[in-house]
C-alpha cells in the first residue's frame, strides 16, 4: 500500500475502452489460483515465517521472476498494448528502493504475519465461505485510510 | 480434468500463473497490476473527506482493480467450494503442524484454522494476539523450553 504512487501520476486510460468483465473473470481466476494454490491459507503463511518449506516462496519467487522476465521482454520489443498505446512502465524514480518501501513493508508483513492474509486473498477467503475474513478487509481498508490520513506527516 | 483440478495445485504452477498476470494487465490495458490498490479505491469511495491521498476520480482509476476484487471473491467460492478438495487439510510441513498445535491449534482443516477465524474469536482478539504472538516469545525469554498448549486461552 504504502509503496504505490500517488492517485495522480498514473497515466489516464480511457476506461471506456476496456470492458471491466475482463477484469472481473482474470479476478474469478486469480481468486481460485489464491485458494487452490493455498497461498491464501493462513497455515501456509505461518509455514512461510517458519521457513519450514518452499512453497510460499516457490509461489512468490517464480511469480516475480515470471513477471520480471515477461516485462524485460515486452520493453525490449517495444510491446504495444492489445489497442496498440505505447505502455508506460514505472519510471526510475519510481522503483528506486527509499526507506518508506522498507517501512511499509515491514508494517504490511506485520498485518500479514498477524492475519495471514493480503488484500488478494482476503476477497477470496470471503468467497471460499470464511465471512469473517470481511472484518480483517475492513481492519485493511482502515489502515489504508489511516495512511492517508498521516500520509503528509509521513516520511516519502 | 475436474479431479485433477481439485488437487492442491503445485507452486510450479500457481506461481508463474500469478506473474504472467503482471504483462497481461499491460498488454491489455497499459496498466500495473496490484491488489492493495483496492483499499485506497475503496476509502476514496467511502470516506474520501478532505484527505488529498483519495481526492480522485475513483471509479475512472479504480474500476477495474474492484471489478478484479470482486472477481476474486467469485473465484473463492469456486475454488473454495466448487473445486473443494477432497482432503480438506493443507499439507504443511510436520515442523509447522507440531509448532501450530503446540500453540494451541486444533481444527487444521480448512484454510484458516477455525479456532482463530470465526465471529466468536473476534470476541477475545487481545487473547488471540497474546496467544499468537505473546506466549511463545514469553517462552523463549523466560527459557521455560516449549510451549505448553494454551488451553485456559483458547477456551478464552
Amino acid at each position: 500500500m504504502t509503496t504505490e504512487p500517488n492517485a495522480g501520476s498514473e497515466q489516464a486510460v480511457d476506461a471506456a475502452k476496456e470492458p471491466l468483465w475482463a477484469y472481473f473473470l482474470l479476478g474469478t481466476l486469480l481468486g481460485m489460483i489464491f485458494i487452490k494454490s493455498e497461498v491464501a491459507s493462513w497455515f501456509r503463511i505461518q509455514e512461510m515465517f517458519h521457513f519450514h518449506s518452499i512453497h510460499m516462496y516457490g509461489v512468490i519467487g517464480s511469480a516475480v521472476g515470471v513477471g520480471a522476465v515477461s516485462l524485460a521482454l515486452m520493453k525490449r520489443f517495444g510491446t504495444r498494448t492489445v489497442r496498440g498505446e505505447v505502455i508506460r512502465y514505472p519510471g526510475e524514480d519510481e522503483v528506486k528502493p527509499r526507506p518508506q518501501h522498507i517501512l511499509g513493508g515491514t508494517c504490511f508483513g506485520l498485518g500479514w504475519g498477524l492475519v495471514g492474509a493480503c488484500p488478494g486473498p482476503f476477497f477470496a477467503l470471503m468467497g471460499s465461505g470464511i465471512p469473517v475474513m470481511a472484518v480483517g478487509l475492513l481492519a485493511a481498508v482502515a489502515g489504508a485510510w489511516f495512511y492517508g490520513l498521516l500520509r503528509p506527516s509521513l516520511p516519502h | 480434468m475436474l479431479e485433477f483440478l481439485r488437487q492442491p495445485w503445485p507452486w510450479y504452477i500457481a506461481g508463474p500463473l500469478i506473474g504472467l498476470v503482471v504483462p497481461f494487465v499491460y498488454w491489455y490495458g497499459g496498466r500495473k497490476w496490484g491488489v492493495s490498490s483496492s483499499l485506497q479505491h475503496l476509502c476514496a469511495a467511502a470516506l474520501p473527506r478532505n484527505i488529498e491521498y483519495f481526492r480522485y476520480d475513483w471509479w475512472k482509476k479504480g474500476a477495474w482493480h474492484l471489478s478484479m476484487a470482486s472477481g476474486m471473491i467469485l473465484g473463492g467460492f469456486l475454488g473454495g467450494r466448487v473445486l473443494s478438495s477432497p482432503d480438506d487439510v493443507v499439507a504443511i510441513s510436520e515442523r509447522t503442524h507440531d509448532h501450530l498445535s503446540g500453540l494451541g491449534i486444533a481444527d487444521f482443516t480448512g484454510m484458516v484454522p477455525a479456532d482463530v477465524f470465526s465471529f466468536g474469536a473476534l470476541t477475545s482478539l487481545p487473547g488471540m494476539v497474546l496467544l499468537l504472538v505473546g506466549h511463545r516469545v514469553l517462552h523463549r525469554w523466560a527459557d521455560l523450553g516449549p510451549s505448553p498448549p494454551p488451553d485456559h486461552l483458547l477456551r478464552g
